[in-house]
């Protein structure tokens, strides 16, 4: 069955002419960001000094507890001050114990979109490229799903001998391939345009609750995959309320509802709200020092979301009759 | 346990609109029923509400003894006008979608699509179709699934002769066969007389039974005298039925005995033989103009 569906989406127009949406939108976009990259030499936030060896970071392990010594108590920023420079203190700390020299070091709250290397592409087109493939998603579940309501090939389709859910889940399957599909394609296709761009430093400094340092590979590993679940999520909550309306009008309004709740109305509305946690993927709530807790109850809410709506949607579609 | 589709006092509604009362049938595997009135008496809302695209208000339906909303129904092959299938997809390639099956898998149903003249046409693109190659292809498509009992909406509406015929036969042998139970609605009586069964109608909401087609033989004898005629009725081991004087009906069951009929007539004045055809339109008519004289 997901065979056949492939077959489907590969003989329909609609395929062909979202990949080329897609790739021109993406080279488009790519195209711009090498075109306007500048240089910035201020890579720490934290203004962290320069060191050259372990040695210079407990001379400002030293200098930084001297600070703090002299902070005045009763100034009103105190409470502040003390935390930024505890946590500088924890930074050369960490440093001494995982050495990495100045020069290869990037601070990740640093990082400019536009940033003239391509580490700061790679972690711009990741977004770039999920936004991308989010709409294309939209369009292959209603090409999956709603289609056979606005064609009618539904009374034929969901009255064979196999089960309703059998081939909803099946469609679900091949839509994940699917978008997985043109994730991987998109990022490949980022990939070419981020190759004129050179990597300055090979590592980065994760400063939040903890303390850490990943190599820039990793990031980006990581980063992409995140990405990929972070659309899989939204995706499939396309994919369920598609198959909870059925309707191919209906479902282009809901599906286009929730684009505008979850990409702009909570973004501009709530931007300093726990909420926006839900729109990005976990790994950019590591990066960007998002507490642990409030990320793991994102995971949690998230994926109690897609089950509940996934399980509703799939036994409402098992008892509802054929739509005409 | 019983095999058949029991629809027993099927209530329906559309808002104030009163479609279905009481309606109550039996759709038998191993028979083809008929069912016939004007348009939007009811026909389609009956086979909706069996294939469960739209609710009942009162009443029960049950598939092999199991009420339909109790389970999913998987043993019912319907055809309806409405139902579509993907236009840039050839013939082939649809059935191959919809019955999830390799297309070198389908070509063990070659004998339907060569009943319907469609063995080329399955292979161009759906969009291609006439009309009524599409009524063609939509019944390909329902014989080659493997149900117990086909609910038929206008199956025969755009369909040539030849179509008719062919279509007629395949649910015949495979009625015999297979022992299905069909059910075929028609607006048209003249296309389910011979074909089926039994005939329903539904006239004022109610569905009655119009007739059970018998399949006996009838023959009028007339003959040039009253005494040959009264001999041969005499002679004959059959049921006979005398119109007048000098002729009579006599009833058989199969063609091959009118010959042995014809030849013991002959030897007395036999002078015409003519086969006598019940016309169901006019019983149908009678029904219903019976019904509006009561009215």
């Amino acid at each position: 069955m997901m065979r056949n569906e492939f077959y489907r989406i590969s003989n329909s127009h609609i395929f062909y002419f979202l990949i080329l949406l897609s790739v021109i939108a993406v080279m488009l976009l790519s195209n711009f960001y090498v075109n306007n990259t500048y240089n910035d030499d201020s890579y720490f936030n934290m203004e962290i000094n320069e060191y050259s060896s372990i040695n210079d970071l407990n001379t400002l392990i030293d200098e930084v507890e001297i600070e703090i010594a002299n902070l005045d108590v009763n100034s009103e920023y105190y409470e502040n001050d003390l935390d930024q420079l505890n946590k500088e203190k924890e930074v050369y700390e960490y440093l001494i114990s995982n050495y990495i020299p100045f020069v290869d070091l990037y601070e990740y709250s640093a990082i400019r979109d536009f940033r003239n290397d391509r580490m700061a592409f790679t972690l711009w087109s990741n977004g770039m490229v999920s936004f991308v493939c989010l709409l294309v998603s939209f369009i292959i579940v209603l090409f999956l799903v709603n289609l056979d309501y606005l064609y009618k090939t539904n009374i034929n389709l969901y009255n064979t001998s196999r089960s309703k859910t059998d081939i909803l889940i099946k469609k679900y399957f091949s839509y994940i391939v699917i978008s997985v599909f043109f994730y991987i394609l998109m990022t490949l296709l980022t990939k070419v345009f981020g190759s004129v761009l050179s990597i300055d430093k090979n590592y980065i400094l994760l400063v939040g609750e903890n303390i850490n340092i990943i190599s820039i590979n990793e990031l980006m590993i990581y980063d992409t995959i995140s990405n990929c679940i972070n659309l899989l999520f939204f995706g499939s909550l396309f994919f369920f309320v598609a198959a909870l309306v059925r309707d191919f009008f209906i479902s282009l309004i809901a599906n286009l509802g929730l684009i505008a709740v979850f990409g702009f109305f909570i973004p501009y509305q709530y931007p300093d709200n726990h909420l926006l946690q839900l729109m990005q993927s976990s790994f950019d709530s590591y990066c960007e020092m998002v507490e642990g807790t409030i990320i793991l109850w994102t995971i949690i809410i998230k994926t109690t979301i897609i089950l509940l709506i996934g399980f509703f949607s799939i036994y409402s579609f098992k008892r509802q009759r054929v739509k005409f | 346990m019983n095999k058949s589709i029991s629809v027993k006092s099927l209530f329906k509604s559309y808002k104030e609109l009163k479609v279905l009362e009481n309606v109550n049938m039996e759709i038998t595997k191993g028979k083809i029923i008929g069912l016939v009135g004007r348009n939007g008496s009811g026909k389609s809302t009956l086979i909706k509400n069996i294939m469960k695209f739209i609710s009942y208000d009162k009443g029960n339906i049950l598939v092999d003894d199991i009420d339909i909303n109790e389970k999913d129904i998987l043993d019912i092959g319907y055809y309806i006008s409405e139902a579509s299938f993907y236009p840039n997809f050839t013939g082939y390639q649809n059935l191959a979608y919809f019955l999830n099956m390799k297309e070198d898998s389908l070509r063990k149903y070659d004998e339907i699509y060569q009943a319907f003249e469609m063995n080329e046409a399955l292979n161009r693109k759906y969009r291609t179709y006439s009309l009524g190659m599409k009524q063609r292809f939509g019944l390909i498509f329902l014989l080659t699934q493997e149900k117990g009992y086909f609910l038929l909406d206008e199956p025969l509406s755009s369909l040539d002769y030849q179509g008719k015929l062919e279509f007629k036969k395949l649910i015949k042998k495979n009625v015999e066969n297979k022992a299905y139970g069909v059910l075929i609605v028609s607006h048209q009586l003249e296309n389910l007389e011979g074909f089926c069964d039994e005939i329903w109608y539904i006239q004022n909401k109610k569905i009655k039974l119009l007739d059970v087609i018998k399949k006996d033989i009838e023959y009028k004898l007339v003959f040039a005298d009253e005494e040959s005629c009264t001999q041969t009725i005499n002679q004959l081991p059959y049921l006979t039925k005398k119109i007048d004087n000098l002729s009579f009906k006599v009833k058989i069951d199969s063609e091959n005995e009118i010959e042995n009929i014809i030849k013991k007539a002959s030897e007395r004045s036999l002078r015409e033989v003519v086969k006598v055809v019940n016309s169901i339109i006019s019983k149908y008519e009678n029904a219903i103009i019976g019904e509006h004289d009561e009215k």
